[in-house]
């Protein structure tokens, strides 16, 4: 409990040297308890809208369903297609549920860990030791940390029965950023090389039903004279090309606002110790509008 | 000459994702021995190769070879061979080089300079070959 007191006094200390008025605080140490604490209680709440932003948002892209669904199925539109042999193998289809659920685990990862940041920054705590649990579970299930790291993970970022105060607060929000940014980062890169792995099939349903379909249509309507028959196939093989330009936007949507995720959260873990918490809120009021931007590029 | 078609097009972009995933995965494999700051230049590479996909289905239709220097075929054959190495070499700056030079191949494919071309596939091919 001192340690996270310690942790949290610092995050308020390393804004004396941008402010005289609590510098003069630290100078009467019998009146510092009053006045700083009446300073967290009028202006805490506020301050850590940033970083609950920064969460919500986060949550909201890292929760997009759209690859994980769609990435098993392409090899069944592959065989539709009239793909045969090894692209469409047994041994592909595993693995590409093997990569579906890398994906759905790198997700389920970073939404707990939105979430619980997202809760801990709104001063929205009855759930939140327990979305702690959630994500260190997951943390296990993805391989991304063993059990045994947990533990003191939980140890460092639950709020148990400490003093609920804002000061308190802002010493947790260090506490789980620094603590989890390693396993965060880990499982940011795992879920873009899962959506680049994606992309290239796509690009191999776009070339397969150019060939199979649409080409062979194409010879037949040339060859069978029927009229309006060349029409339809390049209406049908447009349709069928915006369609998979579609799932890329948003699968290049996700990878971007997981990039900006992760990017974000690298700089909170880099400069929360350090930097003050004007700028470490301003950070993250950054990446929420970057986030932002990406959650309205997706195509609904 | 020859001109780049649509299908060659979106085959090119196919394996400048390819490349991306590669280069995504050997940030997996290594992640352990890997600063912060490369993991960082990684993904940025990542990102950039992705972007250079886009690019390439937007702007390479049409796009004239000097066939004689740098022919869709040695393109294909470089990529082709960028990508193998990504997945087998083991040194950074080495995997580095190779995702800067395709970042330089699908840079002048784009801008359709063929001289352009010709000396970023023997770029390509020094930065496998080092």
């Amino acid at each position: 409990m001192k340690r996270e007191f310690d942790a949290a006094s610092e995050v308020l200390l390393g804004q004396c040297s941008n402010s005289p008025g609590l510098c003069a605080v630290r100078r009467r140490p019998l009146l510092s308890g009053i006045v700083a604490a009446s300073l967290i209680v009028t202006a805490g709440c506020t301050n850590l809208k940033p970083v609950a932003d920064f969460a919500s948002k986060a949550s909201v892209v890292t929760s997009y369903p759209g690859v994980a669904k769609d990435y098993p199925l392409i090899l069944a539109r592959l065989k539709l297609c009239g793909e045969r042999g090894s692209a469409v193998s047994d041994e592909k289809a595993a693995e590409r549920l093997r990569d579906s659920k890398r994906l759905l685990e790198a997700q389920t990862v970073l939404q707990a860990y939105a979430k619980a940041l997202g809760e801990l920054a709104a001063d929205d705590l009855p759930n939140y030791d327990h979305q702690i649990d959630a994500l260190n579970q997951s943390l296990v299930d993805g391989k991304f940390a063993a059990a045994s790291d947990t533990g003191n993970y939980a140890q460092a970022a639950k709020f148990g029965l400490g003093i609920f105060t804002d000061l308190y607060r802002r010493g947790k929000i260090q506490k789980l950023i620094t603590t989890y940014n390693p396993s965060i980062q880990k499982a940011v890169a795992q879920l873009l090389q899962v959506v680049d792995g994606y992309l290239v099939s796509l690009s191999d349903e776009q070339i397969v039903y150019n060939q199979l379909v649409a080409g062979r249509s194409r010879k037949a309507a040339e060859f069978l004279k029927l009229e309006g028959f060349p029409e339809f196939v390049s209406v049908a093989a447009a349709d069928h090309a915006q369609l998979l330009l579609d799932r890329e936007a948003n699968a290049r949507a996700l990878s971007r606002g997981i990039k900006a995720f992760g990017q974000g959260h690298q700089e909170l873990a880099d400069n929360i110790g350090t930097a003050s918490f004007k700028e470490v809120l301003a950070n993250a009021t950054k990446y929420a509008e970057q986030l932002q931007t990406v959650i309205e590029s997706f195509n609904r | 000459m020859s001109e780049i078609s649509g299908a060659d097009a979106l085959d090119l972009a196919k394996r400048y994702k390819q490349a991306a995933t590669n280069l995504g995965q050997y940030q997996l494999d290594n992640w352990e021995s890997l600063t912060t700051d490369q993991r960082r230049l990684l993904t940025d590479e990542e990102y950039t190769l992705l972007d250079n996909s886009q690019n390439l289905v937007t702007y390479a239709v049409g796009v004239l070879l000097d066939d004689a220097q740098a022919s869709l075929d040695k393109i294909k054959q470089a990529t082709d061979e960028a990508n193998k190495a990504i997945q087998t070499v083991a040194d950074f700056k080495k995997v580095l080089g190779i995702a800067t030079a395709l970042v330089t191949l699908a840079a002048a494919i784009t801008a359709g300079n063929p001289g352009g071309i010709a000396s970023a596939v023997g770029d390509l091919g020094d930065a496998v070959a080092a």
